[in-house]
């Protein structure tokens, strides 16, 4: 009866503390989400009445291409650095940008290597 | 040739005893479950060949100066080798898809009823306070939580609870389902629940790790260890700057620890210690301690069914302990099987992330609990 009354205190305490332990772990993380949502959804700062101006000198280098916006370019220009860095992850050894046996940008040579090795084969 | 002479010769065979012959057949069980049905081979290959290497007569492997005894001793003795195994599991684990709905956190803890109400079986059973303690941790789903606080509590049943975790944590696809299809109707399993993905910055899935150790540790200090290294492993993963100690931890250390464990569990599974009435009851009370574990999940998610109205599939329940991902994919599999439309698998997965810290959490508990005691 000692051991019952026991196992049962045990029950009501463990699982209490581990429901209350995780209530504040549940809480803290939603806390965190919403904050983060918060800066991401922050509105950008407004333009200085400077940059407005048109005569104004710029620091960059201001591309024109014909028919295209600068939001055009930009674009085309950052699918092309991805595009490289893509090619730059799946090159030769003596070109890639990440070390062997990378598990996030494996070569293309060892991602086969990988998939044969994990796919059981044929029994005869 | 004298007597002595042959006798020294044949001593191997006339020093097999019944308990030793047994238990070489279980040794070859577990190594066929493990290469046949692919049960937890990773785990269940290492430990049947220990307990074979263990049990071979006059085997020179345990003893004083064994090679599985030593392994033991640096390893199993002081709870090393299951804490570097958390901190491969941390840098395999993905933790966004419970990031991306924190709510889930309450299933993780729901699946972790199963070890109390074992612990309360194993009290009724005759076991010890320490051993029901331990028993009970079965519950928990996860390996080295179970062997950590096992070793703790009642090291002389290290060896069968950790073999009942390991072997039923393989058959969770075939203990789950009928539960989860018993306890639910076709309508409840067939509910869909729209996934939105949530983008998690990587500043939220650098502090979650920090966050859950400092909050975890402060809390309930016996689990710090177990937290401190699963977190560990994660921070390496989501910094993304050690990409390198990241592929060790989950690769070579990982690997080589699993390899040491399994031997080393396997050698102290000896006959004469191993084969008795209370290894078969802590076999059974393993599976009962899923099978609670499955069933309060369900009902749990049934309770939060009600609260949303009906919008909450209780099948994801059931994900909430700790057999990551196993659990997630069986009810992602349960979920199709009612409606092929239907993709439970993120929502499964954050319930499952959760499971994985609340078992942390519920042996950390124990031992707080039992060290109060």
């Amino acid at each position: 009866m000692d051991d019952l009354l026991w196992g049962l205190t045990m029950m009501g305490l463990g699982m209490g503390s581990v429901f209350a332990l995780l209530l504040v772990l549940m809480g803290l993380l939603i806390l965190i989400g919403r904050l983060d949502t918060r800066r991401s959804l922050a509105p950008e700062p407004a333009p200085s009445p400077q940059a407005e101006e048109p005569d104004a000198p710029t620091a960059g280098v201001r591309i024109l291409a014909d028919g295209l916006t600068e939001d055009q370019v930009a674009a085309i220009a950052v699918a092309v650095v991805t595009h490289a860095a893509q090619r730059r992850r799946q090159a030769a050894p003596e070109t890639r940008a990440f070390a062997p046996g990378s598990q996030l940008f494996a070569n293309r040579w060892v991602s086969v290597g990988r998939s044969r090795r994990n796919t059981p084969r044929p029994r005869r | 040739m004298n007597s002595e002479t042959l006798s020294q010769l044949l001593q191997g065979l006339t020093s097999l005893t019944w308990q030793s012959a047994v238990m070489l057949a279980v040794g070859l069980l577990l190594i066929w479950l493990a290469i046949k049905k692919e049960y937890e081979p990773l785990l269940l290959l290492p430990i049947g060949a220990g307990a074979i290497l263990a049990n071979l007569p006059l085997s020179p492997m345990v003893g004083e100066h064994g090679m599985l005894t030593l392994l033991y001793d640096m390893g199993v003795g002081n709870e090393l080798f299951p804490l570097l195994i958390f901190v491969g599991i941390g840098a395999m684990t993905d933790f966004g898809p419970l990031l991306e709905n924190p709510k889930m956190v309450l299933l993780g803890a729901a699946g972790q009823f199963g070890i109390f109400l074992t612990l309360l079986l194993a009290l009724g059973l005759g076991f010890s306070r320490e051993q029901s303690a331990s028993i009970g941790i079965i519950g928990a789903i996860d390996g080295p939580t179970s062997i950590y606080v096992a070793n703790q509590l009642a090291p002389e049943l290290l060896a069968p609870i950790t073999v009942a975790a390991y072997s039923y944590m393989s058959l969770v696809p075939i203990i789950m389902p009928p539960i989860m299809r018993l306890m639910t109707t076709a309508k409840e399993r067939s509910i869909v629940m729209p996934y939105t993905s949530r983008e998690i910055s990587q500043r939220t899935r650098i502090l979650f790790p920090i966050i859950v150790t400092v909050v975890v540790g402060v809390l309930v200090p016996f689990a710090t260890p177990l937290i401190g290294m699963l977190m560990l492993g994660n921070l390496m993963r989501e910094s993304k700057v050690v990409e390198r100690l990241v592929g060790a931890s989950s690769n070579e250390l990982a690997n080589v620890v699993t390899l040491f464990l399994g031997l080393a569990i396997g050698s102290t599974m000896v006959g004469t210690s191993f084969l008795n009435v209370a290894t078969l009851m802590i076999l059974v009370l393993g599976l009962v301690a899923f099978c609670l574990d499955t069933v309060m999940g369900v009902a749990f998610g049934k309770l939060m069914n009600v609260f949303s109205r009906g919008r909450f599939n209780p099948l994801i329940g059931a994900a909430g302990i700790s057999a990551f991902p196993m659990a997630a994919r069986v009810v992602q599999r349960e979920g199709q099987r009612e409606n092929p439309d239907n993709f439970l698998l993120m929502h499964a997965m954050g319930a499952n992330a959760a499971g994985q810290v609340a078992s942390v959490v519920a042996g950390g508990v124990l031992l707080a609990l039992m060290g109060a005691a």
